[in-house]
C-alpha cells in the first residue's frame, strides 16, 4: 500500500497548478471566492481556454482529442482546478454526449460533433426528464415519428439545465410505442435552432435561471442524427449512468468550500474574537473535514482501481450519494454558521462579512444535487440491484 | 497510489482468516462467555506460533518489524469472528508501550511478549480521567529501599491474564513514571469483570505496594508520549476490528434479507430494507478507506500527523460502524436482539470497540485541537 503520488504525478501537479495560476480569469476567481457560479460568457470562455490547451475533455481517448492522462492525473487536475477557483466543466458535452458518440456514434457523427465538444465551441444540453417521467424515466413520451429522411418530434422536456445556452440537445425520444417501454426509446441529437423548439425558463430557489422547459412541436430532425439504432436509447442512458466518473464525488470542490468556510469563520468578527472561536462552529467544520476524508480516500481507492483496470461500475453511485450529501452539508453549515449574515437576499447592502451574504444561493442551488443525475434514491436502487443482488 | 496488499500481507491475512475459521467459532465464543473467560493457553501458543505476538515489534527483540497495516489485517479478522482472545490488550498495546519507551529493561520484557511467553496489560486509565491518560492520581513515593505505590487504575483490559501490569503513576514532583507491577505483589488487588464485547477487564487497587526501584521502567514526559502513541496503535487496530465486525454484519444481514420472507416475499425486495442495506454498504466502504488511511498515515513519529490520521478514522468509524450495527439488528427484527444469534453479539462488540480508548466526541475534540 502506498498513498503518495509518484514523482511524475507531483511534477504533473506542479505543471497544472502553474498553468491554472496563469490562466484562470480574475472574474472566475472572484465569483468562486463567493461560491457563485459563472455566467454563460465566463463559463464558455473558460471552456474554450481549456479546449485550446487540450485540457477540456480530459477523460477522452487521445484519438478524439483527450490528453491521454491516467485516472490519477485526471484526479490531480480536478483538485488543482478547484483550488485555483475555476468552475467544473459543463458535463453535457464532455462527460455525456461525447463519450456516447465515441462509443456508439457513426464515423460521420464523430467527425461532425466531437471537435466542437473537445474545443468548447459547441454547447450541449440534456433532454431526458419529462413532466411525467422523472425517476421513472423509461415512461417518457416525447415522440419521434419517422417521416422520410426525418423524425418528427413532438413532446415536452423539463428540468433542462442551460437549454437557453445550448446549441444542441441530446434527447431520449420514443420511436416505438408498441414495444416494452425501455425498448422503444432512441437517442437523438437535436439542433436547438430547428424550428418548432420553444424554451421556457424555470426559476429555481437560488434566485437564478438554470432550468427550463423545452417544448417540441413538429420538430424535423434528420435521421442521421439518430445515435446507434432505433430502440438503443435506454442502453445508452444506462451506459452513461455507470460510465467511469472519477470526479463524480466532487471532492475537489468540497475541499475548496470547506477551506472557504474556515476562512469565512476566521474573518467574521464576533464579540472580541471571531466566529472561529465558537467550539460548536469548529466542531461542525471538523465533522465536515472528516466526512470529506472518508469520501476522498474512497475516491482514491476507485481511482487506483481504475488504474489497475477495474472500471468503476455501480460504485460510482455510492460516490454520487456521499458526494452530494457532503456538498449539501457544507452549504448548510455555511448558511447556518453565518447567522443573520446568511439571511440577506438582494445584497443591496452588505451585512457583516459579505461572504456569508452569498451563502444561501449555493445552499439553495445544491438542494438539487441529490435530485439531478438520478436521485440518490434511484442511485440506491442501482446499488441494491447491481452490487447487493437484492 | 496503491491500495493493494503485498504478497506477504495477503499471506498474513489469509492465515489469520484460516486460523480463526478453524480454531474459533461462535459456539466457542459463547462457551467462553458462559465460563467468564476470554483466554485459552493453547490458542495463545498457536497465535504466537503464527507470529502474531512478534509481528509488529523490532527485529532486535525477535519481532518481524511489521507495520500498522499488518496489525490491522489481524485485528480485522478478529472482529469478523468475534474473537475475544486478548491479543491486542496483552501483547500489542503493552508491547508498543515498551517499544516506545525503549531501554534494556523494557526491551527485555518486550522480547518475552514477542515470543509469547509473557503477557502484559497496560494500566493507564483512571476513573477520574475519562479517556485522558495524563490524568494520573496514582502516586509513587521513592526512598532508598525502593518505591511505594498508592492509587488505582481502571478498565485494565487483560489484567486477569497478564504476568505484569504496566502502571502509569506520578512521582512526588509530578513527573510521570511507568512502573512494572507484578499482579501478585502484596497490596495489589484486582477486581475482574466482563466488558461489553465479552472480554475481561479489571479494576486495580494499589495500596502500599512496595517494589524495588528498578520496577520503574521509564520516567518523564516520554512515558505519556509512549502511552499515547501505543493507544493510537491500538485505536488503529480497533478501527480495523470495527471494519471486520461491520463487514460481517453487513454480509449476514444481506443474506438474511434475501431469505427471510414476510408478506409472501423476501424482505430484501422492500425498498426501505434495500436502502438500509445500501447505506450500510456505503458506510462500510467509506470506513475501509479510512482504515487503510489511518494504517498508513498513522505510521509516523510526527505526533500531530499521527493523531490527526487516527482521530479522523476513529471519529468516522465510531459512527459508521454503530450505524451498521444498529441497522443490522433492526433488519433482523426480534431475532436480532437475542443471545442465540451472533448479530446481537456483533452489536455489542461494535458498541465496545467504538468507545474503547476514545469515542467519536473524544477524537473530534483531538482533531479540532489540531485543525488549522
Amino acid at each position: 500500500m502506498n498513498l503518495e503520488f509518484t514523482a511524475d504525478e507531483l511534477a504533473f501537479q506542479n505543471e497544472v497548478r502553474q498553468w491554472f495560476s496563469e490562466n484562470v480569469p480574475a472574474s472566475l476567481r472572484s465569483r468562486s471566492s463567493y461560491g457563485q457560479m459563472p455566467d454563460k460568457d465566463e463559463q464558455h470562455g473558460w471552456e474554450r481556454t481549456l479546449g485550446k490547451k487540450g485540457w477540456l475533455a480530459v477523460g477522452w481517448p487521445s484519438q478524439y482529442g483527450g490528453p491521454g492522462w491516467t485516472a490519477t492525473q485526471r484526479y490531480i487536475f480536478d483538485l488543482e482546478r478547484a483550488s485555483a477557483g475555476a468552475p467544473p466543466v459543463g458535463p453535457f458535452g464532455v462527460s455525456m454526449v461525447g463519450p456516447v458518440l465515441y462509443t456508439f456514434g457513426s464515423d460521420e457523427q464523430k467527425k461532425r460533433h466531437l471537435p466542437g465538444i473537445v474545443s468548447g465551441t459547441v454547447y450541449w444540453c440534456q433532454g431526458y426528464s419529462e413532466p411525467n417521467a422523472g425517476s421513472d424515466l423509461a415512461s417518457l413520451r416525447t415522440a419521434a415519428v419517422r417521416d422520410g429522411d426525418h423524425y418528427v418530434v413532438n413532446g415536452q422536456k423539463i428540468w433542462t439545465t442551460q437549454a437557453h445556452w445550448a446549441d444542441w440537445c441530446f434527447c431520449l425520444v420514443r420511436t416505438d410505442p408498441s414495444v416494452k417501454q425501455q425498448q422503444g426509446i432512441s437517442f437523438l441529437l437535436i439542433d436547438m435552432k430547428t424550428p418548432g423548439i420553444e424554451i421556457r425558463p424555470i426559476h429555481s430557489i437560488d434566485g437564478h435561471h438554470h432550468l427550463n422547459e423545452v417544448y417540441f412541436t413538429d420538430v424535423r430532425v434528420p435521421v442521421e442524427n439518430l445515435v446507434g439504432s432505433e430502440g438503443m436509447g435506454w442502453t445508452i442512458a444506462k451506459f452513461l449512468l455507470t460510465h467511469e466518473r472519477t470526479t463524480i464525488a466532487g471532492v475537489a470542490d468540497s475541499k475548496r468550500e470547506i477551506d472557504r468556510l474556515k476562512h469565512m469563520l476566521k474573518d467574521t468578527r464576533q464579540g472580541d474574537g471571531t466566529r472561529w472561536d465558537d467550539p460548536f462552529a469548529r466542531r461542525r467544520v471538523a465533522e465536515l473535514e472528516i466526512d470529506l476524508a472518508a469520501l476522498e480516500y474512497t475516491n482514491f481507492r476507485t481511482v487506483a482501481a481504475t488504474e489497475e483496470g477495474h472500471g468503476l461500475g455501480a460504485e460510482s453511485s455510492g460516490l454520487k450519494i456521499k458526494g452530494t450529501e457532503l456538498q449539501q452539508a457544507i452549504t448548510q453549515a455555511m448558511v447556518e454558521l453565518g447567522g443573520h449574515l446568511s439571511l440577506t437576499w438582494d445584497n443591496a447592502a452588505p451585512v457583516g462579512n459579505f461572504a456569508f451574504n452569498r451563502t444561501r444561493e449555493r445552499y439553495n442551488f445544491l438542494r438539487a444535487a441529490t435530485i439531478y443525475g438520478g436521485t440518490n434514491e434511484i442511485q440506491k436502487n442501482v446499488i441494491a440491484k447491481m452490487l447487493l443482488g437484492l | 497510489m496503491d491500495f493493494r496488499l503485498s504478497d506477504d500481507q495477503r499471506l498474513l491475512d489469509e492465515s489469520a482468516r484460516k486460523y480463526l475459521a478453524g480454531q474459533y467459532s461462535f459456539d466457542l465464543y459463547r462457551k467462553q462467555l458462559a465460563a467468564n473467560v476470554s483466554f485459552d493457553a493453547t490458542r495463545w501458543s498457536a497465535m504466537a506460533d503464527l507470529g502474531w505476538m512478534a509481528l509488529p515489534f523490532p527485529e532486535s527483540v525477535g519481532g518481524y518489524g511489521g507495520s500498522l497495516v499488518d496489525i490491522q489485517l489481524i485485528a480485522r479478522r478478529l472482529g469478523e469472528r468475534l474473537c475475544t482472545d486478548p491479543w491486542l490488550s496483552c501483547a500489542i498495546l503493552p508491547g508498543k508501550v515498551l517499544e516506545f519507551i525503549g531501554g534494556d529493561k523494557a526491551m527485555k520484557q518486550l522480547a518475552d511478549i514477542a515470543v509469547g511467553s509473557s503477557r502484559a496489560a497496560l494500566a493507564a486509565f483512571e476513573v477520574l480521567g475519562h479517556y485522558d491518560v495524563e490524568r494520573i492520581d496514582t502516586l509513587v513515593t521513592e526512598s532508598v529501599d525502593g518505591i511505594r505505590l498508592d492509587g488505582g487504575k481502571s478498565f485494565v483490559l487483560g489484567a486477569e491474564y497478564a504476568h505484569v501490569l504496566l502502571v502509569t503513576a506520578r512521582a512526588a514532583n509530578g513527573e510521570p513514571l511507568l512502573i512494572a507491577v507484578p499482579p501478585t505483589a502484596e497490596g495489589v488487588t484486582l477486581k475482574h469483570y466482563r466488558v461489553v464485547d465479552g472480554s475481561r477487564a479489571s479494576e486495580v487497587e494499589l495500596s502500599g505496594v512496595t517494589l524495588p526501584a528498578d520496577a520503574i521502567l521509564s520516567r518523564g514526559t516520554g512515558v505519556i508520549e509512549a502511552v499515547k502513541r501505543a493507544i493510537d496503535v491500538a485505536t488503529v487496530a480497533l478501527c480495523a476490528d470495527l471494519l471486520g465486525a461491520a463487514t460481517a454484519m453487513l454480509n449476514k444481514t444481506q443474506e438474511y434479507a434475501k431469505t427471510r420472507k414476510q408478506f409472501g416475499v423476501a424482505i430484501g425486495s422492500f425498498q426501505v430494507i434495500q436502502h438500509y442495506l445500501v447505506d450500510m454498504f456505503i458506510e462500510t466502504q467509506q470506513s475501509e478507506s479510512l482504515v487503510w488511511m489511518a494504517g498508513i498515515r498513522g505510521d509516523t513519529t510526527v505526533s500531530a500527523d499521527r493523531e490527526k490520521a487516527v482521530s479522523t478514522a476513529k471519529a468516522y468509524i465510531a459512527r459508521s460502524s454503530v450505524m451498521v450495527a444498529q441497522k443490522s439488528v433492526q433488519i433482523h427484527g426480534g431475532i436480532g436482539v437475542t443471545e442465540e444469534l451472533d448479530i446481537g453479539h456483533y452489536f455489542r462488540r461494535v458498541t465496545h470497540c467504538a468507545q474503547l480508548f476514545g469515542d467519536r466526541d473524544h477524537h473530534l475534540k483531538r482533531y479540532m485541537a489540531l485543525m488549522s
